[in-house]
């Protein structure tokens, strides 16, 4: 269970301040608009927290794009929605050199879409969040518990992300922590490791044929089993190489459900 | 699931994280946002009114092909707006070169973060060496618990040791209570034995009044021996004058048996003639017209109204009257019974035999009183050994009653002569006298008539051989138990 | 979802066809054992048309949203319309998940069956 609320709270309350602007290709005003600077969860997704960066400089683009979907871009790479925004930072900003706040670069023209993927609507980011959920669900429980759940537990959890309410998330979020029937541990654990500009993603359990619980440390190992010193980097901190995936699992989990870890 | 120090980790990792990208920016970053609002709202502010002068500049050279004095109107009022759009400018620059200033120590400020950032980074890494200095100590402190544990150990060995010892130490102490215990007895012993010859010698004294006391005892009982012979003498002569007077009695009985035995009783006959000699012959010619019987009474003798004594000549014509006595029966509507003259002593004993016959008849016996004896005498023998059997057992009660009352007597006497006894044997074999021991009291010590009336309350002095007593004649008295007279009234 | 409709990307993914190894059913086993291939199976659910070959051999690092492309371009389905994968019947999977990732985790009998279907499924 899920139950060390220290952890999970400061896992929660992790927030970047992001300096956005506006690319000045794009503008079309006489004067240079100011930058736009923000707070965003580490846990959100960018469409949910973005709404006024759109406002502050929509004005100042031509009429024709500003109907065009807004898009970031951070060091030449427009960035992926649909990932969470801490795994963004930590998979793309070398946090040892580059200092904060995080500098983006605002777009409304030049769509990449060969390289990311347009999203309509919150709705769009809603679908793949539930889409990820259930697919961690039938890792851990051959996803017998989020397909049980309701409308409005489904609803619960996504409110609770996005308006940054964890008590709301975490009374539904729970549930899909438990570990079902007898068992002390998920059948497999949830993860996606990013390396260079994909993820990767196997069949791992928490503890192996000889019953011993598994730590971060072998599932680098079966994951790269050719590398050695690879080192994970999460929430923007490098756990233990010692730290049960269980309870990494459990605790160190995005709101998806699943560990993104970032090879570095 | 067991926490390990990864957790701490962990923990720590992510505090530094929220401490270095979240807490650091907040403030500033809303801090910021108020000013760059305020800022939008200025601006905005400032469109508006260069608008509306470019409004009133463009009617102020329409109405100045009009009229010159409404163009100097206009174009007073526009300097006038010129002025405030100055004014404005100046407050808009004022904003900018503030927010200058502001992201300038946005960036003093970053700098500042830096250096504290490398300033934590110095920390930590003392923090660090800190942190294995603890673990050397935490080794240290291992082994000190360690040499503490075995310290413990040699204590514990040792107090078990001093345990012993005490224990050893507490058994002397208790032989020596003991033997202070036994010290103390004997003492007591020695003492209580003096007492106990002081007692002694007033125990000899009340045992030689106790024997004077006895002996008079005695001699009372056995004046009161003799007594009791002369009652039996005077006892036997009661008896044997009984025994005559009951002789006397059975021979008066004897005598008028014999002279009733030829008398018949006749009722309910009514006789016109007084005559002795008619009467006899009148009875004579009755008895023959109604019985059948030829006899010739000696007199008939009136008794009463319509009774009758008959004497007869003899038993033989008395037996004949008798046995056909049943045939008077319903004559003349009068009813006339002849009945034996019996004497009084008769009479009774045939109304018990009626009585004993009901009785059979009741439990279911066939019984018929007849005149005839011969019938009648089983059942009298009966009654007989009846009577006899009740008499028997009124004299065993009577026997018992006496018995019981000379046993108690004489046990009376023996428990009186038996306490004097035991009280001069026993007191004398045990040291502790009568002190330790109490009994119930049997009999009377003293006696002191001591008021009018009813007495109220006794009681002991607890020092001497006093008792007080109070009655409902308003007195207190004192008394001297061995001397059984009053003090002070 | 993915919508490229820029020519440039259509020739892209011609190219890439083309340069696929496509097994037939019953094809030599050497060819799937492959480590850069997988089979995948996909089937039609609710109004889905039929696909006449549902066996394919695919190259493991290909994205979803390139075999959804592949498949509307196989069906002849406008590319604005939508056409939705499931994995398990359960969950669609992201566009820029590899096949080689799903097949890790969800083939069967070295299998990764992949329902199709032009409406919302499952979720």
């Amino acid at each position: 269970m899920a139950n060390d609320r220290e952890i999970l709270r400061e896992v929660w309350e992790g927030k970047l301040p992001v300096c956005f602007k506006l690319d000045p290709d794009e503008v079309v005003e006489l004067q240079q608009p100011d930058p736009f600077y923000l707070m965003v969860p580490r846990l959100s997704y960018f469409p949910l927290v973005t709404d006024k960066v759109r406002k502050h400089f929509i004005k100042y683009v031509s009429s024709d794009t500003q109907e065009h979907e807004m898009w970031l871009e951070y060091s030449a790479q427009p960035m992926k929605w649909h990932f969470p925004i801490g795994v963004l930072y930590d998979s793309m900003v070398d946090s040892d050199h580059e200092a904060l706040p995080w500098v983006i670069t605002v777009h409304f023209d030049k769509f990449p879409e060969t390289q990311i993927y347009r999203f309509s609507n919150k709705e769009t980011v809603e679908s793949y969040f539930m889409a990820c959920l259930k697919e961690a669900d039938v890792l851990k429980h051959r996803g017998q518990i989020a397909s049980n759940m309701q409308k409005k537990d489904h609803n619960q959890l996504w409110l609770g992300l996005q308006n940054d309410k964890f008590d709301q998330f975490w009374a539904v979020n729970r549930k899909l922590m438990e570990v079902s029937g007898e068992n002390d541990y998920f059948k497999y654990i949830p993860f996606r490791c990013y390396i260079e500009d994909g993820y990767r993603q196997k069949l791992v359990k928490p503890v192996g044929d000889d019953g011993k619980r598994k730590t971060l440390n072998d599932l680098l190992n079966e994951l790269f089993p050719d590398k050695d010193n690879v080192t994970a980097k999460i929430h923007g901190m490098i756990p233990p190489l010692e730290t049960p995936l269980q309870w990494m699992s459990e605790h160190l989990s995005y709101p998806d459900n699943f560990l993104h870890l970032c090879i570095v | 699931m067991e926490l390990g120090e990864w957790r701490q980790n962990v923990l720590l990792q992510l505090q530094n994280r929220n401490k270095r990208e979240t807490q650091c920016y907040q403030d500033l970053i809303t801090q910021h946002t108020k000013v760059f609002e305020n800022a939008n709202s200025l601006r905005h502010e400032n469109l508006q009114l260069s608008i509306q002068n470019e409004k009133l500049k463009l009617e102020g050279g329409n109405g100045g092909k009009s009229s010159s004095a409404l163009e100097n109107r206009l174009n007073e009022e526009v300097q006038q707006l010129k002025q405030k759009l100055l004014v404005q400018a100046e407050e808009l620059t004022d904003l900018h070169r503030r927010k200058g200033e502001n992201s300038q120590q946005i960036i003093d400020l970053n700098i500042k973060l830096q250096e504290r950032d490398s300033l934590i980074a110095s920390k930590d890494n003392s923090l660090a060496e800190c942190q294995s200095k603890i673990l050397s100590l935490k080794a240290e402190i291992a082994m000190l618990t360690q040499a503490n544990r075995e310290l413990k150990h040699v204590n514990d060995t040792l107090r078990d040791e001093h345990s012993t010892l005490q224990l050893d130490f507490s058994m002397l102490e208790e032989k020596l209570r003991k033997t202070q215990r036994y010290f103390v007895f004997v003492f007591r012993l020695v003492y209580n034995y003096k007492i106990a010859w002081i007692d002694h010698k007033e125990l000899k004294e009340e045992l030689k009044q106790i024997r004077d006391q006895q002996s008079m005892f005695n001699e009372e009982l056995l004046k009161l021996r003799g007594e009791n012979e002369d009652n039996q003498e005077i006892k036997r002569e009661n008896t044997e004058i009984k025994t005559e007077l009951q002789e006397v009695r059975k021979t008066i009985e004897i005598i008028d048996k014999g002279r009733r035995k030829n008398n018949v009783v006749m009722n309910g006959l009514k006789f016109d003639n007084n005559e002795p000699a008619v009467l006899v012959e009148d009875v004579k010619a009755f008895l023959n017209q109604q019985l059948k019987v030829n006899v010739t009474p000696k007199t008939v003798t009136r008794i009463a109204e319509r009774t009758w004594i008959i004497e007869l000549q003899n038993e033989a014509d008395k037996r004949k009257i008798m046995e056909n006595g049943t045939k008077l029966k319903d004559m003349r509507g009068e009813r006339v019974f002849i009945n034996d003259d019996v004497t009084k002593q008769d009479r009774e004993k045939q109304n018990e035999i009626r009585i004993f016959a009901n009785q059979e008849r009741q439990k279911g016996k066939e019984v018929k009183i007849g005149f005839n004896k011969d019938e009648n005498r089983q059942l009298v023998e009966r009654l007989i050994k009846y009577k006899a059997k009740d008499a028997d057992r009124m004299n065993e009660e009577n026997d018992n009653f006496l018995k019981k009352r000379y046993a108690k007597l004489q046990k009376d006497l023996e428990e009186a002569c038996k306490d004097t006894k035991d009280l001069c044997s026993k007191d004398i074999q045990e040291g502790y006298g009568p002190l330790s021991q109490s009994t119930l009291p049997s009999r009377v010590h003293a006696k002191f008539d001591a008021h009018e009336g009813e007495v109220n309350a006794v009681k002991w002095s607890p020092l001497d051989r006093l008792v007080a007593t109070g009655g409902a004649d308003r007195k207190v008295k004192l008394w001297d138990i061995s001397k059984g007279q009053s003090k002070t009234a | 979802m993915s919508q490229p409709d820029s020519n440039l990307d259509l020739q892209e993914a011609e190219n890439s066809l083309q340069s696929l190894s496509i097994a037939q059913e019953g094809d030599t086993p050497s060819l799937t054992i492959n480590k850069q291939k997988v089979d995948i199976l996909l089937k039609p659910t609710g109004n889905a048309p039929i696909m006449k070959k549902k066996k394919w051999t695919v190259d493991s690092d290909k994205p979803i949203g390139w075999i959804i492309e592949f498949m509307k371009k196989y069906l002849k389905i406008e590319s604005q319309e939508k056409l939705f994968l499931y994995v398990n019947q359960t969950f669609a999977p992201s566009p820029d998940q590899t096949v080689r990732n799903l097949y890790d985790c969800y083939s069967t009998e070295g299998k990764l069956v992949l329902h199709y279907c032009k409406t919302h499924a499952w979720g």
